[in-house]
């Protein structure tokens, strides 16, 4: 039984047979959608390549294609993206071009079926909406976050004015005569408080500007660091607040060399990361213990073990140990900001960071960083 | 009439097919209403080296997920690579955008049109990129909204065109 000539108009196709160069037959009923276009031709059941490339001006770069597709050996079909014409009074309508290449004919084939190319757009009209909300949203919370960082770095010039006035009165109280006796232990924990503070700000500032990328990042071949000196300094520096927690700080060398490695990597940082990791040891060590700070290599890389006797970090937090407000081990002012910090300065420098437990108890940080 | 072929080219929800409308049809609309596929407008340009025919192409957005294809990009005369503004990420793809054209027909004229001037208050370029954009190409700042440079826009184009 042949076709019903109506199956293609039923379909929305408007189904054309290549005969000759640049001709084309209309095969069977055309569609409701092709008859306005097809009113002004000659002759209703055939029609040229050029009526077709003015009338759908998008197929001239289709055709193209296809041409090379009929004239090629092997059967085959190719289609093209949608394209919209102008429809005499309303919306534009779309369409999908097709070229086959079958045994026997060459057919192009215009496809308009508006329920399914609607879908389609729809479709993408949430993606292309979703797209821009994300977008909008990420720019709000990046603007969010310079104005939070910008009200936290204001903080810290009245905190260096406080930590300021009680560094002068410590060192102006009368040795003897009418001091209150309390008064010398209230002054050092005013202190030990602004300088707290000062720290956790500094924390705040320091990942802000890592995430933004803001620290002057990537390192320019220059940029590079004695490592031993950075863990020098950073112990001399905690050492005061290690000596009143009876805890020792111990440096130590897997070789005899009281120099290098040279890292590449910025010392102010360095020394960041290593008072994070060190402060973090001397808050869970035990009164009268040691916390050894050691300096090796491993596979051609330097590392630095921070070794403390604490009761180390339970196990359900180790895989996010590393992550933003990841609250280390019990909280206790801090922001949960620290460790995250000291992961991005590190492996944004080539380097890596990890945690093992220590037997029989504590807890062990390294990390490691290409020396230069 | 010489008839002329002209691509828009850039990322989707920068103005492509608001610049056309309001060239061609003088009229804009704040609603967003993504293009799929092509369109094509037609439109006599009268400049002072003569008259042509703008085959217009307003092609879909470009993403990392729906690329142009070179196909739509042959037999252009000129092209348009449009950025927004209020949008830094809308210039990412601009450079390969360019390169694809210049693989495609070779060098043609081309104008980087920076839209929707008209919203300062959101607008997110600075020197640094707008430095990077006019290495790209002429920049001519645009709003579809207000009409601003849309006409200087398309008679500059069609006069490099024509051999200006
Ligand atoms: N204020 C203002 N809005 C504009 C301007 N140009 C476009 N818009 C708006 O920006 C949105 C996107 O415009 P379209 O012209 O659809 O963008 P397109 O580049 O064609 O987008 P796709 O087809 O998805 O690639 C719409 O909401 C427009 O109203 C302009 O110059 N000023
Ligand atoms: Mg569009």
């Amino acid at each position: 039984m042949p076709l019903s000539t109506d199956l293609l108009a039923a379909l929305d196709l408007l189904a054309l047979r290549s005969i000759e160069s640049e001709c084309f037959e209309v095969l069977g009923t055309p569609p409701a959608w092709a008859a306005p276009f097809l009113r002004s031709l000659p002759d209703a059941g055939r029609l040229s390549r050029a009526w077709l490339c003015d009338t759908f001006p998008f197929l001239e770069s289709f055709l193209c294609d296809a041409a090379q597709l009929w004239s090629g050996p092997a059967p085959g079909r190719i289609e093209s993206v949608s394209f919209a014409v102008p429809w005499p009074g309303g919306d534009d309508l779309l369409l999908v071009a097709s070229a086959l290449r079958l045994p026997t004919d060459c057919l192009l084939l215009i496809d308009g079926n508006q329920a399914h190319l609607h879908e389609q757009l729809r479709l993408l009209q949430h993606a292309r909406d979703a797209h821009l909300v994300h977008q909008r949203l990420q720019r709000d919370v990046l603007k969010r976050d310079i104005l939070f960082h910008s009200i936290v770095h204001d903080l810290t010039s009245q905190l260096s004015a406080m930590r300021g006035v009680f560094q002068l009165l410590q060192g102006s109280l009368p040795t003897s005569g009418a001091v209150p006796p309390e008064l010398p232990g209230l002054l050092a924990a005013g202190l030990r408080a602004a300088t707290k503070q000062e720290a956790l700000i500094a924390d705040i500032l320091d990942v802000f500007r890592s995430e933004t990328g803001s620290d002057g990042a990537p390192l320019d071949e220059a940029t590079s660091c004695d490592l031993g000196a950075c863990i020098d300094e950073t112990v001399k520096l905690l050492s005061p607040s290690a000596s009143w927690r009876r805890v020792t700080l111990r440096v130590q060398r897997a070789d005899t060399a009281s120099r290098g490695p040279t890292i590449r990597a910025e010392s102010r940082r360095v020394e960041r990361v290593l008072s994070n990791l060190i402060e973090n040891a001397l808050r869970y060590a035990s009164r009268g213990s040691e916390i050894t700070v050691t300096l090796g290599q491993r596979d051609g890389m330097a590392v630095v073990f921070v070794d403390d006797d604490g009761p180390g970090v339970p196990r359900e937090l180790g895989a996010q140990l590393f992550e933003k407000f990841a609250r280390a081990r019990s909280g206790g002012g801090k922001t949960g900001l620290g460790l995250y910090f000291c992961r991005l300065t590190i492996t944004r420098w080539g380097g890596q960071i990890g945690y093992e437990p220590r037997q029989p108890r504590g807890a062990r940080f390294w990390f490691s960083l290409p020396t230069v | 009439m010489m008839q002329k072929k002209v691509c828009m080219l850039g990322t989707f929800s920068v103005g492509k097919t608001s610049l056309v409308s309001r060239y061609v049809r003088s009229i804009f609309s704040e609603r967003y209403l993504t293009t799929i596929g092509v369109k094509i407008d037609k439109k006599v340009v009268a400049t002072a080296r003569g008259e042509a025919t703008l085959l217009i192409w307003d092609i879909y957005g470009d993403d990392e997920f729906q690329a142009v294809r070179a196909s739509f990009l042959q037999g252009a005369s000129g092209y348009f690579l449009v950025a927004d503004g209020t949008r830094r990420s809308s210039l990412a793809r601009l450079p390969a955008l360019k390169s694809l054209m210049e693989d495609t027909v070779g060098k043609v004229p081309c104008r980087i049109l920076l839209n929707k001037v008209d919203l300062h208050a959101d607008w997110e370029l600075g020197t640094v990129e707008e430095q990077a954009l006019a290495e790209l190409g002429p920049v001519i700042k645009t709003s579809a909204k207000t009409g601003q440079g849309v006409e200087e826009a398309f008679v500059q184009l069609t006069t490099h065109m024509l051999g200006g």
